[in-house]
């Protein structure tokens, strides 16, 4: 029986305590990571897990408590600190040079040198080697932007590990992953553990926990829920009982309806490689899921439809009326919504509050003589606030300040508020938690009972299939069959891939 | 307790204001002043100030809504100096009234912000780039106007007895001038479509792009208000100084700059208050009022005013890398 004393932790974090305006984002939160181990950090989103692992890779600072190394009491202030105590971070958002080869960022800002000017050639050798660990295919000559998400991760990985590190923290890795290279990318982890490296592993997909994580961490709220060891939990509702308050209704039921006239179509279009002659119609009041996995041409579509993109060829037919040129603009005014998979880059103004950002897609509609009515602008506001159950201390909060679920639903109300008919929904629960994700496709049903036609993408078939009047699967560029609702998972996977 | 609770809460929104630390500066400057000469608090000084403040802070409005948008406009000096040069030559040379002059004035320096506009989103050229070049190019017009000569109005004209030395209860009318502008522009900001967009065009251009919202049209229509703004500041001065001449706009391109950042507008665009640029035009006007008063040599003035800048923005930068 190993006494207390005898268990030596690789990274202890005691009383984590963090508080921004508004919120306790951690509330003396305890963690500590063994060496060799995957241990999974899991929670909503807003329950301080990204908070604390940004406290421990020097991104943000603490308000209080310690951080030891090997029981030594060390300080992180700073990126640069975290790396020199082995703590690297991979972030959602990949931090890589797109311009640059494999092997310069692998070796950026520590380029190996002859004769005072860089080795080319070794750094190529050694890229090779380091990468070679992982994934033959990749070359250090290549540019980064040329590989796929996949592959960009694994250079990554290995950025991390070129620089002797001894935790690597991953958030989210598999969000923009297929089911396949999801599973490749927990082969690597599992080598990558064997090496004597620990793995802090963030993520919303419970499944994949279950699979990989040696120890699991639940946060809510800010608060430490428990730490267990995989082998006590028998099954991922042990989890989900964790993360929330309320279990959620699982499934979203709805059945069989007649849908109204078409009102949205395409026909036809092409557009470069990424669309090949995709033929769609929606109805009004129906959900039409598009399955697909990432890649497929399923945001061009959207975004053709939208007017970002300007088809090669093909028309967009709404109401009836054909358009050539559309442009988001007219497609705004014509009663469209486009709701970015990209919610920070795309969709939000993060450094506005929620207010504005909710009407900012009908302000004339708001505004008398040019002045905006601060009345029935905060009244709108603050319906769809209750209605969406917007979690949020007031509507002047800014949007940046929201967690991503909360964030969603602010892109929701905008368009909502704008009184669009045709919502094109993209990805609508990328990086949201179980509990949302819930309350998002019990939204969606709504809208389409309350007469709103949605196209919703993503790449999680379950959900396509659990909000669907119909489903489309593309792949390549073209959309390869349609199904009825509750087509099986298995069967819109076969023709996905 | 409950009252302390409550005076907390007022304080903490506060400090997060960036317009805090810009009223601070103001007054520490007010003191330091008033402690180092004792004409600086004086009527006649204080009319002097406003004076000079009025077209600092006109055309400073306009910087600042072109900085918000993650721009910057570096033609309103030369469109200041062509400002003064029409409105004086309209009326001395060609007879106008004075209100119609005043008028043509400021429609061609708006004329030429837009065109500023039409470079910056129709061609694509980078603000700092597009209106660096037509500075130049706005600066040959006023020179090839005047042929070099500067423009004196008529003594006795309606604009300088008005505008330039008027009085009204006691107080310059430059001054409610400058009040009105800042009133309208300050509703403009807050609660017009144009203020928000402004606003979201520097925090994420895409998303106003992805909300149905035309950049290019609001992009040029800032422009043009920035040399809307430009010409109005040059009747101002022209008012002031009772004639027009190429080079009266000189340095208003870095000090309106100047002033915007005092006033917490961040040059990474998408932050600033319209409130905030008032008191930075009057942080540097009363220094430079003050430095006049103290006899500094002019060249030293200059190294002085640059490094403030420097300083000013300095601040912006590291106040926002805290955040």
């Amino acid at each position: 029986m190993a006494s207390i004393a005898e268990i030596s932790y690789l990274l202890e974090m005691v009383g984590i305590d963090k508080a921004f305006p508004g919120t306790h984002a951690l509330d003396h939160v305890n963690f500590d990571l063994k060496k060799g181990e995957v241990h999974a950090l899991i929670g909503q989103n807003g329950s301080g897990k990204s908070t604390l692992m940004n406290i421990l890779s020097g991104t943000l600072l603490m308000d209080e408590g310690k951080i030891f190394r090997n029981q030594k009491a060390i300080a992180i202030h700073s990126p640069v600190d975290a790396l020199e105590h082995g703590i690297a971070m991979i972030h959602q958002e990949m931090r890589l040079f797109p311009e640059l080869s494999v092997a310069e960022n692998l070796y950026f800002g520590n380029y190996p040198y002859r004769h005072g000017r860089i080795d080319w050639k070794r750094m190529y050798t050694m890229a090779d080697e380091a990468m070679s660990m992982l994934s033959g295919e990749i070359k250090g000559e290549q540019r980064v932007g040329e590989l796929s998400i996949a592959q960009q991760q694994l250079v990554e990985i290995v950025r991390a590990l070129v620089k002797n590190t001894e935790v690597v923290i991953m958030d989210e890795p598999t969000a923009s992953l297929t089911n396949e290279e999801a599973q490749s990318l927990f082969q690597v982890v599992e080598q990558v553990k064997e090496t004597g490296v620990s793995i802090i592993f963030i993520s919303h997909r419970l499944d994949e926990i279950m699979q990989i994580a040696d120890r699991i961490t639940v946060l809510r709220d800010g608060v430490l829920i428990g730490t267990k060891d995989r082998n006590e939990i028998k099954s991922k509702d042990e989890l989900v009982d964790m993360m929330i308050r309320i279990k959620p209704a699982s499934a979203v039921q709805h059945q069989e309806k007649d849908c109204g006239p078409v009102i949205l179509e395409t026909k036809n279009i092409t557009y470069g490689k990424k669309l090949q002659n995709v033929s769609i119609q929606l109805h009004a009041g129906e959900v039409l899921g598009i399955a697909g996995l990432v890649g497929a041409g399923r945001t061009e579509l959207l975004k053709t439809i939208f007017g970002v993109y300007k088809p090669d060829a093909g028309e967009v037919i709404i109401n009836g009326s054909s358009y050539k040129n559309l442009t988001p603009q007219k497609a705004v005014k014509l009663g469209i919504a486009y709701m970015s998979e990209d919610r920070k880059s795309e969709g939000l103004l993060l450094k506005m509050n929620i207010e504005d950002n909710i009407i900012y897609s009908c302000m004339d509609a708001y505004s008398r003589m040019g002045i905006l009515k601060v009345k029935e602008r905060r009244d709108t506001v603050e319906n769809l606030i209750t209605q969406l159950r917007l979690k949020t201390s007031s509507p002047k909060s800014l949007s940046g300040s929201l967690s991503g679920g909360n964030q969603q639903k602010v892109v929701v109300a905008k368009w909502l508020a704008a009184n669009s008919s045709i919502l094109l929904m993209d990805e609508p629960t990328r990086g949201i938690d179980v509990g949302a994700k819930s309350e998002i496709y019990a939204l969606v049903r709504k809208l389409a009972d309350a007469g709103k036609s949605i196209i919703f993408v993503s790449s999680e078939l379950e959900e396509v299939q659990l909000v669907s009047d119909r489903i489309l699967v593309m792949s390549q560029g073209m959309v390869k069959k349609e199904l009825k609702m509750n087509a099986s998972v298995e069967e819109m996977m076969s023709y996905a891939v | 307790m409950q009252f302390d609770g409550n005076n907390n809460k007022v304080w903490k929104k506060a400090k997060q204001s960036p317009l805090l630390g810009s009223a601070v500066a103001f007054m520490a400057v007010v003191v330091v002043m008033s402690v180092a000469s004792d004409t600086f608090l004086t009527a006649g000084n204080l009319t002097n100030l406003i004076r000079q403040g009025a077209v600092l802070s006109i055309v400073a409005i306009g910087q600042t809504f072109v900085i918000i948008t993650g721009g910057i406009d570096l033609s309103v000096a030369p469109l200041i100096s062509l400002s003064t040069v029409l409105t004086a030559s309209l009326i001395t040379d060609h007879g106008l009234g004075w209100g119609w002059a005043v008028i043509l004035a400021v429609l061609v320096c708006m004329v030429c912000g837009y065109f500023n506009g039409v470079l910056i989103t129709f061609v694509n050229i980078p603000p700092i780039i597009a209106t660096l070049a037509t500075a130049m190019a706005y600066q040959g017009m006023c020179l090839l106007y005047t042929k070099g000569y500067g423009i004196n109005l008529p003594s006795g004209n309606g604009l300088t007895a008005f505008l330039g030395r008027g009085k009204f209860l006691g107080l310059p009318v430059a001054g409610y001038v400058m009040v009105i502008v800042y009133l309208f522009f300050y509703v403009v900001l807050k609660y017009t479509k144009l203020g928000r967009v402004t606003y979201g065009l520097g925090g994420n251009s895409e998303a106003v792009r992805l909300s149905g919202i035309s950049i290019t049209k609001y992009k040029m229509k800032i422009y043009a208000l920035s040399g809307m703004l430009s010409g109005l500041a040059g009747v101002v001065l022209t008012a002031r100084l009772n004639g027009g001449h190429s080079y009266n706009g000189e340095g208003f391109d870095m000090d309106s700059i100047a002033a915007s950042v005092l006033g917490g507008v961040s040059v990474a665009g998408g932050t600033g208050s319209i409130w905030g640029t008032l008191f930075g035009v009057f942080i540097l006007t009363m220094i430079t009022n003050g430095l006049n008063m103290v006899n500094m040599n002019t060249y030293v003035q200059m190294m002085i005013k640059g490094l403030i800048i420097v300083a000013a923005i300095g601040f912006g930068s590291i106040r926002s890398r805290k955040k």
